[in-house]
């Protein structure tokens, strides 16, 4: 595994034995992780040397990481204007959420990457500069540290990030991964919501966007949503979605289309099942209510409560005795 | 000292009306309910986003966050990120830097970075 280049190589592969002899013993002392993923190395190097920098000042790696990828984005973002949105004193130090709601409000979705080394080359191949969190300690005493991943090395097997005070820090890929690997491997890019990054799964785009729902800006929600629709047209999660902002937005004739749009693609779907009975029930459908719930065969337990609810509205409102008045309930 | 075991408290009573779910529900599904991973054990309809956000914003006053920054940073958290900090903010990493170590822990410390396991020393 030693390349031997140069006249020290012998003392290096004895060094490396040696050490190899210690990490076996922490290993063996539950120092270990659990091993990390190989990386299929790409052909060329990238970095996107583009990405402008902002040197950290005392605790504060959580703006200045912010400032690197909101700014690399031609966004008008900097440590001392994002500090007040993210840093908390008493930790000396920024949340991840609070790192996440802050890129919202310059209209980004923070996207979450998966735990694979190979999707950070995947989202720097495609020009995003990546947000990580590091814990440059340990397990047990954590020393947490956010920086920005800019490129990747295949030769000399290294990440180059933006970091701290450092402009290019260049680190060994095993040394990287590993403090990524202690801070569960979070990382995040940050994307415009009608532009999907191709290192995502649709689960994980929605996730990022969801809360644009929840915090009630629709109209950055409903850009996200639609351009899932186009990027996964087989997937009936997205249909939910978009059936979510119509229902917002009053629009229950578009919400329930989508929601049947959606049961097409999946006939167990849920969430979309759930949905369409609340719709269904609130203009006077009860019957088809009721066998929309009734096409259902599992339900997981997260979405328990929502859908005993729905089912006793529906049977309260059997119950008083309506039936399906209106023609066309489906 | 009483004033910490008062709010240790109410965030301990807090978090219990959370869990079991006594805040009014919805019975439509949002999208971020949809799509919360399982290992998260998201009931997101459960979540009394007045409770959280009250027991968060004091966490954060707690920790030197101006009181009125403190009430619009919390309300830019999604129900998922409230619901987390709700439940875990003391746990919650708060990624800062890597400069104040001292004494064993710099020891060990300094071991695992010249055996290469860590790297405090080198990405401050």
């Amino acid at each position: 595994m030693i390349p031997v280049r140069d006249p020290r190589g012998r003392r290096a592969r004895t060094l490396h034995r040696f050490w190899l002899l210690l990490s076996a013993g922490f290993a063996l002392s539950g120092c270990a992780s659990r091993p990390l993923t190989q990386i299929d190395p790409p052909a060329a190097s990238v970095e996107l040397v583009d990405t402008p920098f902002f040197a950290q000042t005392e605790h504060h790696c959580g703006p200045a990481a912010l400032a690197t990828v909101l700014a690399a984005q031609g966004l008008d973002a900097t440590p001392e204007a994002l500090a007040p949105w993210v840093y908390v004193p008493g930790r000396e130090g920024s949340l991840q959420a609070e790192m996440l709601a802050a890129a919202r409000r310059f209209d980004r979705v923070p996207v979450r990457l998966g735990s694979d080394p190979q999707a950070l080359i995947g989202a720097l191949e495609q020009g995003y500069p990546v947000l990580v969190l590091q814990n440059l300690g340990l397990r047990r005493w954590p020393r947490w540290h956010y920086a920005v991943v800019i490129g990747y090395d295949p030769r000399e097997r290294a990440f180059i990030l933006r970091s701290g005070t450092t402009r290019r820090e260049v680190l060994a890929e095993r040394r990287f991964v590993a403090s990524w690997e202690r801070a569960d491997r979070w990382a995040v890019v940050l994307a415009e919501p009608d532009a999907i990054p191709t290192a995502t799964t649709v689960q994980d785009w929605l996730a990022g966007a969801a809360p644009f729902e929840s915090l009630g800006r629709l109209a950055v929600a409903e850009q996200a949503y639609r351009a899932a629709i186009t990027r996964w047209p087989q997937s009936a999660l997205p249909w939910q979605a978009i059936s979510n902002v119509d229902h917002a937005l009053g629009r229950t004739a578009a919400a329930e289309r989508a929601l049947r749009r959606a049961v097409e693609l999946d006939d167990q779907a849920v969430v979309a099942r759930n949905n369409l009975a609340n719709l269904l029930l609130a203009r006077g459908c009860v019957e088809a209510a009721q066998r929309q719930v009734d096409t259902l065969r599992q339900v997981p337990p997260r979405f328990a409560t929502a859908l005993e609810q729905t089912r006793e509205k529906i049977r309260l409102a059997a119950a008083s005795g309506a039936a399906d008045l209106a023609a066309d309930c489906g | 000292m009483r004033l910490k075991i008062r709010n240790l408290f109410l965030g301990f009573l807090a978090s219990c009306f959370m869990l079991t779910g006594m805040s009014a529900q919805a019975s439509m599904i949002g999208t971020e309910s949809l799509v919360a991973q399982q290992s998260r054990q998201a009931d997101l309809a459960t979540i009394d986003r007045f409770m959280a956000s009250d027991q968060v914003r004091a966490q954060l006053e707690t920790w030197g966050v101006e009181s009125e920054l403190a009430a619009e940073r919390v309300a830019r958290l999604s129900d998922a990120e409230l619901q987390q900090l709700a439940m875990n903010i003391q746990a919650q990493p708060a990624g800062g830097d890597a400069i104040a170590v001292i004494g064993l822990v710099f020891l060990v410390l300094l071991v695992l970075e010249l055996l290469g396991v860590t790297n405090v020393f080198t990405a401050i």
